[in-house]
């Protein structure tokens, strides 16, 4: 079986957790015996080609003359207005904004005839156009190439996947791994929201990250439930990191945020704990790791609370930061206000860090050895930090059995079910 | 006799390297080492070599008619031992000469006088030791961080033995009142010299835009708002890094500060160290200032250090790092702890808009106040975990 897989992003280019979860899930399926063909924007070099065959969508010439392009450069044209309200853009790619749409020029179709578009790959302005060049890219890139089955990974490639799928016939797989209504709440982009809704109806068949993913899948976008299924995400076993855990404590006791600093992560819930917290107990240090838009913000608050001494902040951290920040976490917190999957707690549970997640997400689904707590009851957040640095008997357990909980996530397995998805998509198809 | 008095302030700030979270209880290295020499550096290549030559020439042609002040912060004097010793070789050539006096300071450009009296005094008292040290000379006057004063600063420095003191004539305090008036404190036998601020400010920060030459400026300071009246000063107040730095040497300040003299004289005005202020025998009002002044920004306050979450947290945890402090005996830590405690740290976190103050502004090393304000913190974490131990 050979699958074209549609992403926006491979590690080591990384934003958020979606490209770390497409390779674990490459590396599962070649493990099942499935190839596959991963097509991203823009390949910065340093991708694991072993794991998939990567195409870089800037590589690919279009000519643009051809009929069926017609309908995407009309979305050229009118979509990208709702570019200020991407997901992922944090304040510093907000205040490029205005320049990008100043520098741009109008779009030309005569000058873009066999035309290789130039994409940036990452979370930008100008990323409702991105979309739309990526969904003519990915005809192309269908046309030459042999699969039976396409995959498109969150919103960004759900384009991509539809057309696709309308120049060749075949059956389309579209994965949520977050929906609008986590990154933004209530106020959704209704752009996001549209793009999504159209791949959700397109697709053959829709995997979720959770069932919590599912239900508002099923709720919000009106999908048949039978077409939906859960595949949890896993996360990548490596036992080096596992040694030096301890080593880095060196008698701190620090408490971990890792994620962005945005509305759907809940970082002001952390922050309000943290002093509940710090009210029992001086001797504890706070960690928020990582950057979005709510950051500057946060940083008034904890310096209002009088915390700053205690509570620290390290920006967006990557690779061995990471593994360096859980090796000396006592306790990992994920607050997160909607989380689809969260496969954060899996790596600091990975490296026998003891975490509280929130129940009002994916990962809380399936791990036993976490304590769990709505994300808005900081006093029960408080309580459990507290309970995990004062009662070592707990935190001993819970990091040796979280461990396990995590190792039992392969991501072997959810290739499996992936495998499954895909059969049965073949066979409405 | 109507006066002119010149007071120049050599200062350096240490700044911090980008101290990361994973730094702390690792690295206790905070200083920007590479950034610190190369300001220190470039100030001295492009202002105080030449202003001290200039200073120089004008003594010899003029004689100890030409009289100007100085006061050298105790980071400006570690910095140049470290990284520009020729440098201070230079400021000790031109401090010998008869027409240059010193006056005190509180040692680190730090806001102890806010924070720790004890700990201010022992500041101050090391200030002075210091001076004597390097220089051979120490004030009678006493100029503060950031010209900071109030009442009780009067009282405390009235204590330490001065005999005047040098702050802001800020609008807020004097209402109609005149800056060219020696005041005294309500209490404490010691005086007040008020700097014109608008005057110094026209050379310090609009001599760019509105470029004024010698004999226009003392013009202007003449039929100012407050016209001068018998026994009257003007005291101008700045970084020396003005000229040459601040204002560059294309804008023509050296060329204003070599006539400034001859216009001065011009206009029937001596020249008057701040000591010689406060030797005036006659009667000198009182002036009461019952709120925190200082030099910096439109409102002559403390806002552009201390006003924001961020700025007001940093300051409680030197608030309590004071009284560890005051019996420490580790001269490591009370090394870091001056550096630490410099007023631009606090600066630096500023959310305040049109902050006038190029001499920081545009030296900031940092992106944004929030940046500042977690590096700073960084460092402050592994400072008190330092000081913990100690303890």
């Amino acid at each position: 079986m050979k699958v074209l897989m549609f992403g926006w992003e491979f590690p080591p280019h990384i934003t958020g957790g979606l490209g770390t979860a497409c390779y674990g899930m490459c590396k599962g399926l070649l493990a099942q015996g499935v190839e596959v063909v991963f097509v991203v924007p823009r390949l910065h070099g340093g991708e694991d080609a072993s794991v998939a065959e990567m195409v870089n969508a800037s590589d690919v010439a279009v000519d643009l003359t051809q009929p069926m392009y017609r309908e995407y450069f009309q979305h050229l044209t009118y979509i990208e207005i709702g570019a200020n309200l991407v997901p992922y853009a944090g304040l510093n790619q907000y205040l490029d904004l205005e320049k990008i749409k100043k520098d741009r020029s109008v779009f030309d179709a005569a000058a873009y005839t066999h035309q290789k578009f130039e994409f940036s790959g990452a979370y930008r302005a100008n990323l409702m156009e991105e979309v739309d060049r990526y969904a003519m890219v990915a005809v192309e890139v269908a046309l030459h190439h042999d699969f039976d089955v396409i995959h498109a990974h969150d919103w960004l490639t759900y384009r991509a996947g539809i057309a696709a799928k309308k120049a060749t016939g075949k059956p389309l797989v579209v994965h949520v791994h977050a929906t609008e209504f986590d990154r933004t709440g209530q106020n959704v982009n209704t752009v996001v929201y549209g793009i999504e809704r159209e791949g959700m109806l397109a697709a053959d068949r829709i995997i979720t990250v959770s069932n919590y993913t599912r239900d508002i899948v099923i709720d919000r976008y009106g999908i048949a439930p039978d077409k939906v299924t859960t595949v949890y995400n896993a996360v990548e076993p490596k036992e080096e990191k596992v040694k030096m855990a301890h080593n880095l404590r060196n008698g701190r006791r620090i408490v971990t945020f890792l994620g962005r600093v945005t509305y759907q992560k809940g970082p002001e819930y952390f922050v309000e704990a943290a002093r509940l917290v710090m009210e029992k107990d001086k001797n504890v240090e706070f960690v928020m790791a990582g950057s979005g838009d709510m950051l500057h913000s946060i940083v008034r608050r904890v310096a209002a609370l009088g915390m700053g001494n205690r509570f620290h902040f390290t920006g967006f951290l990557r690779g061995e930061d990471v593994d360096r920040m859980y090796g000396m976490s006592s306790v990992y917190v994920m607050p997160s206000v909607s989380e689809p999957f969260g496969i954060s707690p899996l790596e600091a549970m990975r490296s026998n860090v003891p975490v509280v997640i929130s129940k009002q997400s994916g990962v809380a689904e399936i791990l036993n050895h976490a304590l769990k707590v709505d994300f808005w009851d900081v006093d029960a957040m408080a309580d459990a930090i507290y309970a995990l640095l004062h009662y070592p008997v707990l935190a001993t357990m819970f990091a040796g059995m979280g461990a396990s909980d995590a190792k039992a996530l392969k991501w072997s397995s959810a290739a499996e079910k992936i495998k499954g998805v895909y059969r049965a998509a073949c066979s409405i198809a | 006799m109507n006066t002119f008095s010149l007071v120049f302030k050599v200062h350096h700030p240490f700044y911090l390297r980008p101290y990361r979270f994973f730094d702390i209880d690792s690295r206790h290295d905070y200083y920007d080492d590479y950034r610190n020499k190369y300001v220190l550096k470039r100030f001295s290549e492009r202002s105080y070599e030449k202003a001290n030559q200039l200073l120089a020439s004008i003594f010899e042609r003029y004689g100890e008619r030409v009289k100007v002040a100085f006061v050298f912060s105790g980071n400006a004097v570690d910095q140049m031992q470290w990284y520009a010793p020729e440098m201070l070789d230079g400021f000790k050539k031109l401090l010998s000469s008869p027409n240059v006096e010193i006056l005190a300071g509180d040692d680190s450009g730090g806001v102890m006088g806010l924070l720790h009296k004890e700990l201010w005094e022992e500041q101050v008292k090391r200030h002075r030791r210091r001076m004597e040290e390097v220089f051979g000379k120490c004030g009678k006057v006493l100029a503060g961080t950031q010209l900071l004063y109030d009442d009780k600063m009067g009282e405390a420095a009235f204590a330490l033995g001065f005999k005047g003191i040098l702050t802001e004539g800020a609008k807020p305090i004097l209402g109609w009142k005149s800056p060219h008036v020696v005041y005294r404190h309500p209490e404490k036998d010691i005086k007040l010299i008020l700097r014109d601020g608008a005057l110094s400010e026209s050379i310090s920060l609009h001599f760019a835009q509105q470029p004024r030459t010698a004999e226009t400026f003392v013009a202007k300071a003449m039929e100012g708002e407050a016209p001068l009246r018998g026994n009257s000063h003007i005291t101008i107040y700045c970084n020396y890094a003005v000229f040459g730095e601040f204002q560059g040497e294309e804008t023509g300040i050296f060329d204003f500060l070599e006539y400034l003299p001859a216009a001065v004289f011009k206009n029937g005005l001596e020249f008057a160290f701040p000591s010689d202020l406060c030797r005036l025998t006659e009667e000198a009002p009182a002036l009461h200032v019952p709120f925190t002044i200082s030099d910096m920004d439109e409102e002559k306050d403390m806002t552009a250090f201390y006003a924001n979450e961020l700025q007001r947290d940093v300051m409680e945890n030197w608030k309590q790092a004071c009284s560890v402090m005051i019996d420490c005996k580790d001269e490591e830590l009370q090394k870091d702890f001056r550096f630490l405690t410099g007023v631009e740290h606090l600066i630096f976190m500023s959310t305040k808009y049109f902050t006038e103050k190029p001499s920081v502004r545009y030296l900031t090393p940092y992106d944004s106040p929030y940046d500042a304000y977690i590096n700073y913190m960084n460092v402050w974490a592994d400072f008190s975990r330092r000081l913990e131990k100690v303890r």
